[in-house]
C-alpha cells in the first residue's frame, strides 16, 4: 500500500503541504501559488456562484469582488455565530457572515449557505490535488495543523472540513509543536525548546522538551485572535486616522476601501522587515471639496511602524510568560527559541523575542514551510513500522475542560495542560424522581465562572430509567483524544448497561 | 505466524477455485474468501498480509472497497478483460503490488503473490512487535494494570525521586504508546491506548506535588485504592429547574425563569408565587424568588 501521509498546514492566510517521501520531508509544489508552493487560503465565488477559485487567482482579484471572495476563514471556522469576536469579525469582513442551526455560522453566497468547513474543505482539497499531481497517485491519509489553543468544536470543525475534501484525517496536531518535531526530528536533540508562532490569525506559545526523538509538550497557551490581521488592522487604523486628520475629511468606509487599505497594510508590514522605511501609496482615495478624489502618500519607518504596532506584540509576551510559568521553568532553562508564522518576520517581534528569552531565536529560511513538513514527520511516524526507537509525541490538552455546578461555578473536569490522551470519570444522578433526562453543561476554558467562560456544549443523558431522586448513578467517562478532542461515553452502575449520552457541541451544526 | 490472505471477488465460482488454489500452494497461509465486501468488517485488516481483488472494476463499487483494501498491507489486483484501462489506471493510482488480466495464469499469480509476501514479511517486520513475546508482555500487563497503584504501574517504590517517576514514564510511552502501533490487531491497539491514558493518568497525579501528597495519604489510608480520586467535589448544574419535584411547579418555575430573561419581573414574581405555592422547600425556587425581589426592590 502506499506509505504517503500528507503534511497540510492550514493556515488563515496560507497553506502548504508536504510529504515525507524518500525518507525525507518536502514541500509539495502547488501549481500557479507563491513560489509554487505557499496557496493563499482564499476562496473566490464567481459567475453567479457557478465556479469556484482557490489560493492566488481569488486572492488577486479579492478586490474585484470582495463580497464573495472567502478570505481567514480559519479566525472564524466553529466558532459560535454569538461569539463577540464572531460578531466582531462579521463586521470586518467584506462577504456576508451568518447565523446558522445550533448557534453555528453560516457564509452566504449568490443567495446560497455554506458553512466555513465547506470553505476550508475547497482549499484542502486543493491540496490534495496538488499531492496526488506531485505523487502521481492519490494519498488520502493526512495530519491537518491546528492552533494549538484551539477548542473543541474547531478541532471537530476542521476535521470535518478534511473529510469533506475526502481526507482521512489521521491527526489534527497543534502547529507549534508541528513546528518543534521539524526543528528537532532526528538531531538527536537534548533541549528544552520554546516555539514562539505567530501566524497570520492567531499567537501559540509552546514550551517542549525534547530528548531522543521524545517530544513532550509541557505547557501551550495562546490566543486565536492576535496575529499578523491584526496588525493589518492596527495598520489601516493608523491610516484613516492619519488621511482624516491631515487632509481634515471624513472617509466613508466601504468594502472595497477596506480591502485596498488591507492589501496596502499587508505590504507595508511585509517590506518593512526587510527594508528600513517604505513610502504607502494609495491611489485616489482622499475627497477635495472639487470632488476630486487624491492619492494619499506618506513615509513610514520602522519606528512608527513599531509604536503602531507595540499593544499587538507585548500582549503575545505576555502569554509567553504565562506559558513558562505553567511548564515550570525559568528562562536560563530555555535552550533554542523558534520561531515559526509571518509574523515572527517582522524585525521588532524578533527583538521582543530576544529580550525576553534572553537568546537570539532561531528562524529557519523555511519557517513558513516547518508546519506542514512537521505535519508530514508525525503522519510517517504513525505509519512507521514499530520501534522502540521511534519518535513519540506527547501532546498536552490546550484548554481546561469543566462542568457547570450549582450557582455560577465551574468544576474543572480536566486541567489544561494535561497529556493526552487522557480519561476522567465522573458520577452523575437525577435531581428528581423518574426523571427521564439530565441535561449537563460543558465549558472550556480558564475562569471558573459560567459568565466568563466559554459554553463549549452540553451533555445529556437521555432514556434514563425510572428511579427515585438520587438513586440513579451514571458513571460517565470523559476521554480526550490524541487530537485534542473530547469523546464521551456512559454506564448505568447499578445494572452495569451502557446508557444513551449525546454531546451537543454549540458552534457546529448536527 | 500465519500469512493472512484475503480474496474479494464478485464471482463465486471462481472465487472457490482460486482460494483452493491458494490455500493448497501458498505454506503456512490462512485464506478468507468472500464476495460481499461489509464481510470483511469482522476480520483485522491491518494484520492481513495480502489481499487479491477483483472485477470490482466499476468505480462505485470500487470506491466502496477502497477503505478496506487501504488497511490490508498489500493488494493484488485482477483486473476485467473488458475494461483494462481503469484497471490499470487504478492499479497505478492506489499501489497495486501487481496488476493482472483475466484471464488468469495460475503460476504467473501464485509467483507474483509468493514475492509479495515474502517481501511483505521482511518489509513490515511483523515479528517485531507481533512477537508472541511482545503479546503475552502487552496483554499481561493490561490485565495487571487495574491492581497497580500509580508508583507500581511505573515499577517504582514509593521514595522514588522525580526523576525516576519522569524517566519510566517516558520508557513506557516508548514502548506502548498507540501512536507506534499500526500493522497490530486491534485488541492491542486498544490495550496500548488504555495503557497510555493510565500512564498519563499517573504521571500527572505523581509529578505534580499538590496531587501527589493527597495521593500519598490516600495510599496508606486505604491500601484497596489505587488510583486518585478525579471526581468532582461539588454538585454539578443538574439543570436547576430539575431540582423542583413538583410538575406544575417546575412549569411556573420555568415561566418566571423566562420572564427574568425578558427583565419582566412583575410577571416572574406572581409565577413564582404560584410555583412556591406548590413546592414550599425548593432552594432553587427561593433563590429565583430572591432575586425577583431584589429586581422589584422590594426587602425580602
Amino acid at each position: 500500500m502506499s506509505g504517503y501521509v500528507l503534511g497540510i498546514d492550514l493556515g488563515t492566510s496560507t497553506t502548504t503541504v508536504s510529504v515525507v517521501k524518500d525518507g525525507m520531508a518536502q514541500i509539495i509544489p502547488i501549481e500557479g501559488e507563491e513560489d509554487d508552493k505557499i496557496m493563499p487560503s482564499v476562496v473566490a465565488f464567481v459567475n453567479e456562484g457557478k465556479n469556484v477559485l482557490v489560493g492566488k487567482k481569488a486572492k488577486d482579484r479579492r478586490h474585484l469582488n470582495p463580497v464573495n471572495t472567502i478570505y481567514s476563514i480559519k479566525r472564524i471556522i466553529g466558532r459560535k455565530f454569538s461569539h463577540p469576536e464572531t460578531i466582531k469579525y462579521a463586521k470586518k469582513f467584506p462577504y456576508k457572515v451568518v447565523g446558522g442551526l445550533n448557534d453555528s455560522i453560516e457564509i452566504e453566497i449568490f443567495g446560497r449557505r455554506i458553512t466555513p468547513q465547506m470553505i476550508s474543505s475547497l482549499v484542502l482539497r486543493k491540496a490534495k490535488q496538488a499531492a496526488a499531481d506531485f505523487l502521481g497517485f492519490e494519498v488520502v491519509d493526512a495530519v491537518i495543523t491546528v492552533p494549538a489553543n484551539y477548542n473543541e468544536a474547531q478541532r471537530r470543525a476542521t476535521q470535518e472540513a478534511g473529510r469533506l475534501a475526502g481526507l482521512n484525517v489521521m491527526r489534527i496536531v497543534n502547529e507549534p509543536t508541528a513546528a518543534a518535531l521539524a526543528y528537532g526530528f532526528g538531531n538527536n536533540l537534548n533541549e528544552r525548546i520554546a516555539v514562539f508562532d505567530f501566524g497570520g490569525g492567531t499567537f501559540d506559545i509552546t514550551i517542549l522538551e525534547v530528548k531522543d526523538n521524545f517530544f513532550e509538550v509541557l505547557s501551550t497557551a495562546g490566543d486565536s485572535f492576535l496575529g499578523g490581521d491584526d496588525i493589518d488592522a492596527a495598520l489601516v487604523q493608523f491610516m484613516v486616522v492619519d488621511i482624516e486628520t491631515n487632509y481634515d475629511v471624513h472617509l466613508n468606509m466601504n468594502n472595497e476601501m477596506l480591502t485596498i487599505l488591507i492589501s496596502e497594510a499587508e505590504r507595508i508590514k511585509i517590506s518593512l522587515s526587510t527594508e528600513e522605511k517604505i513610502k504607502i501609496l494609495i491611489k485616489g482615495i482622499i475627497p477635495r471639496e472639487n470632488g476630486r478624489l487624491v492619492d494619499y502618500e506618506r513615509t513610514i519607518d520602522r519606528e512608527l511602524f513599531r509604536q503602531i504596532i507595540e499593544p499587538i506584540v507585548a500582549q503575545a509576551i505576555d502569554i509567553s510568560k504565562t506559558a513558562m510559568l505553567n511548564a515550570h521553568l525559568t528562562i536560563d532553562q530555555i535552550n533554542a527559541v523558534v520561531l515559526v508564522g509571518g509574523s515572527s518576520k517582522i524585525p521588532y517581534v524578533q527583538e521582543c523575542v530576544t529580550a525576553f528569552f534572553k537568546q537570539p531565536p532561531f528562524y529557519g529560511i523555511e519557517s513558513v514551510l516547518v508546519i506542514s513538513m512537521g505535519a508530514s514527520i508525525l503522519g510517517n511516524t504513525l505509519i512507521s513500522n514499530y520501534s522502540e526507537s521511534a519518535p513519540v509525541l506527547l501532546d498536552v490538552i490546550p484548554l481546561s475542560i469543566g462542568v457547570g455546578t450549582i450557582g455560577d461555578y465551574i468544576e474543572i473536569l480536566v486541567e489544561k495542560n494535561e497529556p493526552l490522551p487522557i480519561e476522567r470519570t465522573n458520577v452523575f444522578t437525577n435531581a428528581r424522581d423518574n426523571q427521564d433526562n439530565v441535561k449537563i453543561e460543558i465549558y472550556q476554558g480558564d475562569a471558573r465562572n459560567k459568565s466568563e467562560s466559554h459554553l463549549m456544549g452540553d451533555l445529556t443523558l437521555t432514556d434514563l430509567r425510572n428511579a427515585k431522586r438520587g438513586e440513579l448513578k451514571i458513571e460517565v467517562k470523559f476521554e480526550i483524544d490524541t487530537n485534542g478532542v473530547l469523546n464521551v461515553s456512559a454506564v448505568d452502575l447499578e445494572t452495569g448497561r451502557i446508557q444513551k449520552i449525546s454531546l451537543n457541541i454549540l458552534g457546529l451544526e448536527q | 505466524m500465519k500469512t493472512k490472505i484475503i480474496i474479494l471477488m464478485n464471482d463465486e465460482k471462481y472465487l472457490r477455485s482460486l482460494e483452493k488454489f491458494i490455500s493448497s500452494k501458498v505454506t503456512g497461509s490462512e485464506v478468507f474468501a468472500t464476495t460481499e465486501v461489509k464481510e470483511l468488517a469482522a476480520i483485522d485488516l491491518p494484520s492481513c498480509n495480502l489481499m487479491i481483488v477483483s472485477s470490482l472494476i466499476n468505480e462505485g463499487v470500487w470506491l466502496k472497497a477502497l477503505p478496506v483494501i487501504r488497511k490490508v498491507q498489500n493488494f493484488i489486483l485482477l483486473g476485467m478483460a473488458d475494461g483494462p484501462e481503469l484497471s490499470e489506471t487504478i492499479a497505478q493510482k492506489y499501489g497495486a503490488a501487481a496488476y493482472f488480466r483475466l484471464p488468469l495464469s495460475s503460476d504467473a499469480l501464485l509467483k507474483s503473490v509468493n514475492e509479495v509476501l515474502e517481501k511483505s514479511i521482511n518489509r513490515i517486520k511483523i515479528p517485531d512487535i507481533i512477537t508472541k513475546d511482545f503479546v503475552d508482555t502487552i496483554t499481561e500487563f493490561f490485565a495487571a494494570m487495574d491492581k497497580y497503584n500509580y508508583y507500581e504501574f511505573f515499577g517504582l517504590k514509593k521514595d522514588c525521586t522525580a526523576e525516576e517517576v519522569k524517566k519510566n514514564y517516558i520508557a513506557m510511552a516508548r514502548k506502548y504508546h498507540p501512536d507506534k502501533f499500526r500493522n497490530v490487531p486491534s485488541e492491542i491497539k486498544n490495550m496500548s491506548y488504555e495503557i497510555t491514558k493510565r500512564a498519563n493518568e499517573a504521571y500527572s497525579v505523581l509529578s505534580h506535588p499538590n496531587r501527589k501528597s493527597i495521593y500519598d495519604k490516600m495510599l496508606i489510608e486505604n491500601v484497596e485504592l489505587k488510583r486518585f480520586d478525579f471526581r468532582m467535589k461539588v454538585a454539578y448544574d443538574e439543570n436547576p429547574e430539575d431540582t423542583v419535584q413538583n410538575e406544575q411547579a417546575r412549569r411556573f418555575a420555568r415561566l418566571a425563569k423566562k420572564a427574568m430573561d425578558q427583565n419582566d419581573f412583575k410577571s416572574a414574581l406572581t409565577q413564582l408565587k404560584m410555583a412556591i405555592s406548590m413546592e414550599k422547600n425548593s432552594t432553587y425556587l427561593a433563590k429565583l424568588m430572591d432575586e425577583v425581589k431584589k429586581n422589584l426592590g422590594i426587602s425580602s
